[in-house]
């Protein structure tokens, strides 16, 4: 092992070894436990010699200057935002095994949720009645939400009058 | 968990294994363990193929009747249905095993332990209890079960199939009731869960910013089919050798022929000769199944019939 | 102030003993501290403290877990809104968190991490669907923009029944278009939620255009007698969207005489937008600062 100078603090150049037991050279690698990867996987970082270097995608945060300084670019650092509230909200990770589960129908829509048609539906409804314009009563329908397209709502209203007025 | 890759990086996955390699590995990793410990987990399920409960038809509570074994004949009763093995453990049904000190649990004392035997499911089947009239319970044991008919079942919480006998559609065996389960300490009540704070406002903006697209997508995906415009088909795909003089002659000539030829409808006196030979050769057989053969074959309607006969008019 | 000289490091202990430590007799030394977690006293609400759902333990039994809740349907997801999916999505990061930790620990004491596993398994489900429902509404969204004859279609019909709607309806109509401003061209309604670089878009401004053109149509059916020549271009079409139609009308007669009025060139329309509006928000917050 070839030791540094010592410049400060230490008053002999073994106490600045890398392994203060290893005063002398047994055949123990500077880095790793063995020099060569496995042939048959794709080598880690944990393989290869001490100039061998493999990033894993990490870290690009900054660069390395010619002194080997690496330096900071605050504007590449990844933030976080978490939301103020998690605290104080009534949500959770997981729900409650006791609460009933929702089952979605979707009758005039090809695609169903993901169809333009429904999204424009909605938006036209949004803009007609304002806020809050789709309130069914999930308890009374046996929590079954049914999106329906406004053409077969208004074939099944129709049916709904002429039973009344058969009935009369 | 994800974060774990060394584990199967550098380690043999004999799971992974297919056909003759996998019964061979089986076979040889058998003959370094003692019997009884052969077979202590059963093969598990890829995890595509693995299905709920409710969508095999057993869940916890059930009655069953065992087909297989020592107790073949016997009603039990499900205590859980495992879909990574698609096994079910029933009461009554135990096999000794020799358990080491490291699996033990508090409170036991010797090695060898009754342990619920994993059945699978080709050694069960449904039963359903049926009270008469005077009120003589008897079993209706189901073959094999249809699941239809969506309804909302109260005490699950949730719609279920009905499950009926096959063939014997009236015959309804209903699930068994649950147990009750108490809220834990990640559970959202159910006024939170359900509360309804978003709804479709605006196609005039993204709801999700257009920075945070690639974290939903992937738009370098591999698999997905992308479409090129015109101009990079273009690009992308080599010119067609010009042709020589030889073959644009060749071509001239071959259109030619083409053209001069034409279909003509066959005349009487050719129809004729076609029909009267077939009628000989037909007039010919014998076996009565070739004559109701090709009677069955004569009816079947052609679709290139009317596709010939149209292009034979133009 | 000392200066510090580099010397050559067999120098260092004689310079020590030359040195006298000035101290020596008032020091009294103690055992030393052994490092157990027993000698530290820790703030009881340090933040590293959410990594340890019971401070008791570091490693919760297998019994303590909640085992029983179940995961997030993708219908109950698709009702919350995306703040509410923001919320989700931190909750169970953090105690995905927890069971990692749990379970590389369990890990090294040989303990049985199984149902640590299968709740971690719980929970990135839950992830996934939020994911998901976020992509669907997203996937909904780009189709219907391919819609657009159906979108011409009914901004042309409400267009009708706006400049022709009575008296009593106008409340109510002017309340949908200014749903309608929002649902179709994303225009919010209230200027201080505007976000300068992301909403002032190419269908802002046809929105703008649009909400000019129909206020100022249904206010001339109304006064017949008004000489109002057509608006030209954008710089003439904001002034409808920040005020009342009334008000609007004498800015761009103001704008007008005043010779400023503009028809800017296509580059120079989202610009001219964006400025406009800080400028209004400024104005807005320092009213509320003199307030």
């Amino acid at each position: 092992m070839r030791a540094t100078q010592v410049l400060n603090f230490q008053s002999t150049a073994s106490s600045s070894l890398r392994r203060p037991w290893q005063k002398y050279k047994n055949g123990q690698l500077w880095y790793g436990f063995i020099k060569s990867g496995s042939k048959r996987h794709p080598i880690t970082t944990k393989q290869g010699n001490h100039t061998f270097y493999k990033g894993t995608g990490s870290t690009g945060v900054g660069r390395l200057n010619n002194k080997g300084q690496y330096i900071m670019n605050w504007d590449k650092v990844r933030t976080y935002v978490v939301p103020s509230d998690l605290n104080s909200t009534e949500l959770k990770a997981l729900v409650s095994p006791n609460t009933p589960q929702i089952r979605l129908t979707t009758e005039g829509y090809k695609d169903g949720i993901k169809s333009a048609e429904y999204a424009f539906d909605s938006i036209i409804k949004f803009v007609e009645y304002g806020e809050e314009y789709d309130q069914q009563d999930l308890e009374k329908q046996d929590y079954e939400e049914r999106i329906v397209s406004p053409e077969i709502l208004e074939k099944e209203s129709a049916e709904k009058l002429e039973l009344n007025t058969s009935k009369e | 968990m994800s974060w774990t890759v060394a584990r199967h990086r550098f380690k043999r996955d004999p799971e992974k294994y297919t056909g003759v390699l996998k019964e061979y590995w089986k076979k040889k990793v058998q003959g370094t363990s003692m019997p009884t410990f052969e077979n202590f987990t059963p093969y598990k399920l890829p995890k595509h193929e693995r299905k709920t409960d409710f969508q095999v038809g057993i869940t916890q509570g059930d009655l069953v009747y065992v087909t297989e074994g020592e107790k073949k004949g016997s009603i039990a009763k499900v205590y859980m249905y495992n879909p990574e093995y698609n096994h079910v453990m029933i009461s009554d049904h135990t096999e000794q095993r020799i358990l080491p000190k490291s699996r033990w649990t508090e409170g036991t004392t010797s090695h060898v332990i009754d342990m619920p035997k994993f059945m699978p499911l080709t050694s069960i089947k449904l039963a359903g209890k049926d009270k008469d009239e005077n009120g003589k319970v008897s079993y209706v044991v189901a073959d094999e079960v249809i699941l239809k008919d969506q309804y909302y079942d109260d005490r699950y919480k949730r719609w279920l199939p009905r499950r009926f006998v096959k063939h014997h559609e009236s015959v309804e065996i209903p699930w068994p009731a649950p147990e009750e389960v108490e809220d834990g300490e990640l559970s959202t009540k159910e006024s939170a869960a359900l509360e309804k704070t978003w709804e479709f406002q605006t196609i005039g903006q993204p709801p999700v910013p257009e920075d945070a697209l690639p974290e939903l997508r992937n738009p370098y995906s591999q698999y997905k089919k992308r479409t090129l415009t015109a101009l990079q088909a273009y690009k992308l795909n080599y010119p067609d050798m010009p042709l020589t003089k030889e073959q644009k002659i060749y071509l001239a000539k071959k259109q030619e022929q083409a053209s001069a030829k034409k279909l003509t409808p066959l005349s009487d006196e050719i129809k004729e000769f076609i029909g009267s030979k077939m009628a000989d050769h037909i007039n010919k057989i014998e076996s009565e199944a070739m004559l109701a053969h090709l009677e069955g074959l004569s009816k079947v309607p052609n679709p290139d019939f009317e596709k010939n006969m149209a292009e034979l008019q133009q | 102030m000392n200066i510090i000289r580099r010397s050559l490091s067999s120098a260092a202990p004689a310079q020590a003993v030359a040195r006298k430590l000035k101290f020596t007799g008032e020091i009294k030394l103690r055992a030393p501290i052994v490092p157990t977690h027993q000698n530290f006293d820790v703030n009881p609400n340090h933040p590293l403290w959410q990594f340890f759902p019971d401070k008791t333990t570091a490693l919760r039994e297998s019994e303590q877990l909640d085992l029983e809740s179940r995961e997030w349907t993708m219908n109950e997801l698709r009702r919350k809104s995306f703040d509410d999916l923001h919320k989700i999505w931190y909750l169970v990061l953090k105690e995905r968190n927890i069971l990692a930790r749990e379970v590389r620990l369990g890990e090294a004491v040989y303990a049985d991490t199984s149902k640590f596993i299968e709740l971690d398994e719980k929970l990135v489900k839950v992830q996934k669907r939020v994911k998901n429902t976020l992509l669907e509404r997203q996937v909904a969204y780009e189709r219907a923009q391919l819609l657009q004859e159906q979108q011409d279609s009914y901004l042309s019909e409400f267009k009708q029944r706006f400049i022709n709607c009575e008296e009593s309806e106008s409340n109510d109509y002017f309340d949908k278009l200014i749903r309608l401003q929002y649902a179709f061209f994303g225009i919010k309604p209230d200027i201080q939620d505007f976000d300068i670089d992301h909403d002032i878009n190419v269908k802002f401004a046809q929105g703008l255009s649009y909400i000019a053109d129909i206020k100022l149509q249904r206010y001339l059916k109304l006064n017949p007698d008004l000489q109002f020549a057509p608006l030209n271009g954008v710089m003439e079409e904001l002034p409808f969207l920040l005020n009342d139609t009334a008000d609007a009308i004498e800015e761009v007669k103001a704008l007008r005489e005043s010779g400023q009025s503009v028809k800017l060139q296509k580059i120079q329309v989202l610009p001219f937008l964006r400025n406009a509006i800080e400028n209004v928000l400024k104005v807005v917050e320092n009213e509320q600062e003199e307030d």
